[in-house]
């Protein structure tokens, strides 16, 4: 099953799809405040959790500081359990990487965690290209994959399916394994997955994972699940490989500590996922289970040129999809619309930094700033100030298409001009009001069917801002 | 490949130059920040541990039941074999409980990893965090990690003692093992699940469909 090649240039038009796509915009529907209000409860019950937020953002700050010595100091570590840490530069370094541990071990069939890093790598196709299996073992991630589908969301990445839909890639794709008939309820479904990827464990000859964190106390690997997949691919397989960017690191387990209590609650809005396990090397002296090798493939790809500007606070991310969850945009159209593999406030600040401009232009710009990314960030990463930096550079690299800025300009000439300007927009706020009469919303605009067709627009105050204000300097005085 | 691990680490340093690159002490700084670590942030928990510890337990779909001593412990683990309906038939991991337990005729241990046949194992927990209700396994020799996660039921023996307050409190126990850390610990926090279909909560995704606690008190 081979992913479709990465991209982020057609924002608009996948969008466009996206809200017109019934299946899609019922899963996120039904999506829609889950998470959120998980979150908020989990929140409210902790009366630390802001000192937490600083605690967090002042490790991570300090880890950023000295990231060179931190990944040392891990390194060191994780040789001395026995394992072996692997460098790559490029996510195809990665992969290459990745690609030779698995036939140097013979290995026909890999178990997969997830791994967003993976995801990043686009290393299941570089996999199946060198003839090896490889089985996702994520329900979501496993789902997706029947689907020949990226991951819409980062920790729940088959958001995006309906319950109708799942049962359909089971009914096509289980028959092989004995299951005949279609299933249709949750726990069915479950069940089912549950059945044919016990087989994949029992067979698998390499596991691989990603980490939430990396401790250079300990030089252990740390992930966080739910499913307990994760730790079967981490435990029953002979070769055990984890992919991490590199700002994953952190220092001691009472940062882990910090971070632990924040990224479950931020992330599904739990105290604790239901697994987290700390793995530190291959099978010791005596053991008769775990892994004979462990290898860890630590990714740079742009993290280490980001450290040096304006987008290091960027590398605090833990990844939870807090930010996505709160994000309008995200809402209304799914992850797949970003085009690659993070969406999502993250994502439109990640995707330019990793792979250009001229892939994600739409990115930084479909965005509101209404910044309620910024406002839930457990790390406290100023997601919309990164956005509108974005926009600066693209402006400054004249990137924009040529009306976008000679609307801008021309806008600009009007706003040097006050009175010109408020008598030009008093017209536009008229007639809006005109057409709205009275409801507050207009469902239709003649030249605005791109905007009315997905959404509503909002009728204008009857009067303009600028007329408020000096109502209001009038009546103060 | 070294030739990598060397162009990022000369990347990093380059990006870190002019600010923090050359600061004096720096090594000191990260060396001292791992030695002299300490708790951060801790939530206040109240007491009483142990019932604290059962409800979080509770609260993520765990069950549990209080002993009052060691050889009260077979029955409560028939009790719940009967309960969940299965044979009486048990994985058997290493702990200081569980291995002075006296099995009775009718239960029939085994002693080795899991497989994706077996259907219940028991283990004894490490120690109990009261602020989650997490449970903390160790890998070891007898103490096999697939016990945690293969069988459909999982059985845990704690040691009401061993409940601490905070997560940091077991990091300071562990630091101070003879052989340092073990390869694996596990923190459980109830039973497998996924909300991966339609974000609602199934139970028994991949690990177990159901965590017993049996809690040791005396």
């Amino acid at each position: 099953m081979t992913q479709a090649a990465p991209s982020a240039a057609v924002f608009k038009s996948k969008a466009r799809e996206a809200l017109s796509d019934p299946a899609l915009l019922q899963a996120m529907e039904r999506a829609k405040g889950g998470f959120v209000g998980a979150r908020r409860i989990a929140i409210e019950e902790l009366a630390e959790f802001e000192s937490l937020r600083d605690a967090a953002q002042d490790i991570k700050d300090h880890v950023l500081n000295h990231l060179d010595l931190y990944l040392e100091r891990y390194e060191r570590k994780t040789i001395e359990n026995g394992g072996h840490v692997h460098w790559a530069q490029t996510a195809e370094e990665a992969c290459e990487i990745v690609k030779k541990i698995c036939l140097d071990a013979d290995a026909r069939l890999v178990a997969k965690g997830k791994s967003m890093v993976s995801e990043e790598m686009g290393l299941n196709r570089v996999l199946e290209e060198a003839g090896i299996e490889v089985a996702e073992t994520d329900l979501g991630e496993y789902i997706i994959q029947l689907a020949g589908e990226s991951p819409s969301h980062i920790i729940a990445p088959a958001i995006h399916k309906t319950r109708e839909q799942i049962t359909e890639l089971f009914y096509e794709n289980h028959k092989g394994h004995g299951f005949s008939e279609r299933v249709t309820r949750r726990e069915d479904i479950v069940n089912e997955a549950r059945s044919v990827l016990r087989n994949v464990f029992a067979r698998a000859d390499v596991g691989i994972t990603g980490a939430n964190f990396l401790v250079a106390e300990t030089g252990a690997n740390v992930i966080v699940t739910n499913e307990g997949n994760g730790d079967l691919a981490s435990t029953l397989p002979r070769v055990q490989i984890i992919t991490a960017g590199i700002e994953k690191v952190i220092p001691s387990l009472d940062d882990l500590s910090t971070f632990l209590r924040i990224l479950s609650r931020s992330a599904t809005g739990q105290e604790m996922s239901a697994y987290t396990t700390l793995y530190a090397g291959p099978r010791r002296q005596g053991e008769v289970e775990g892994p004979t090798e462990y290898h860890v493939v630590l990714l740079d790809n742009g993290r280490s040129a980001m450290l040096g500007g304006s987008y290091r606070s960027m590398l605090r991310c833990i990844r939870c999809g807090a930010c996505l969850n709160h994000c309008p945009v995200y809402s209304a159209v799914g992850g797949h619309a970003y085009g690659w593999v993070y969406p999502g406030p993250m994502g439109s600040v990640l995707t330019p930094l990793m792979q250009g401009f001229e892939r994600s232009f739409d990115l930084p710009n479909a965005c509101t700033l209404n910044g309620r990314c910024n406002d839930v960030c457990p790390v406290r990463i100023p997601l919309s100030d990164m956005l509108r930096r974005h926009r600066f550079e693209q402006y400054r690299r004249n990137l924009n298409p040529w009306l976008g800025r000679r609307l801008l300009s021309l806008w600009a000439w009007f706003a040097r001009r006050p009175r010109l300007y408020q008598g030009v927009v008093a017209l536009p706020v008229w007639a809006m009001n005109r057409f709205g009469r009275g409801r507050g919303v207009l469902r239709r605009l003649p030249g605005a069917g791109g905007w009315t067709g997905g959404r509503d627009l909002a009728v204008p105050e009857k009067r303009t801002f600028q007329v408020q204000w000096q109502a209001k300097r009038d009546s103060d005085a | 490949m070294t030739g990598s691990r060397n162009n990022i680490l000369q990347a990093v340093r380059s990006s870190l130059a002019t600010r923090e690159q050359h600061s004096p002490g720096r090594v000191e700084l990260v060396e001292k920040w791992i030695s002299a670590s300490e708790a951060h942030i801790q939530p206040h928990v109240e007491d009483p541990l142990i019932q604290r510890f059962c409800d979080k337990h509770a609260a993520v779909h765990g069950t549990y039941e209080r002993v009052a001593g060691l050889a009260d412990v077979p029955a409560a683990v028939l009790r719940h074999l009967t309960a969940i309906e299965n044979p009486k038939q048990l994985l058997v991991g290493q702990g200081e409980l569980l291995d002075l337990v006296l099995w009775p005729d009718d239960i029939s241990i085994e002693k080795r990893p899991a497989t994706v046949e077996d259907s219940v194992a028991i283990s004894e927990a490490y120690a109990g965090i009261a602020e989650t209700g997490t449970l903390v396994l160790l890998s070891g020799e007898q103490r096999w990690t697939s016990h945690n996660f293969l069988p459909d039921d999982h059985i845990i023996v704690l040691n009401s003692t061993l409940i601490v307050r905070h997560q940091e409190d077991i990091w300071a126990r562990l630091r101070g093992l003879p052989d340092g850390l073990p390869r694996v610990v596990n923190l459980i926090t109830g039973p497998s699940k996924t909300a991966d279909v339609e974000q609602t909560v199934q139970y028994g995704a991949h690990g177990p469909r159901r965590l017993h606690l049996i809690v040791v008190e005396g």
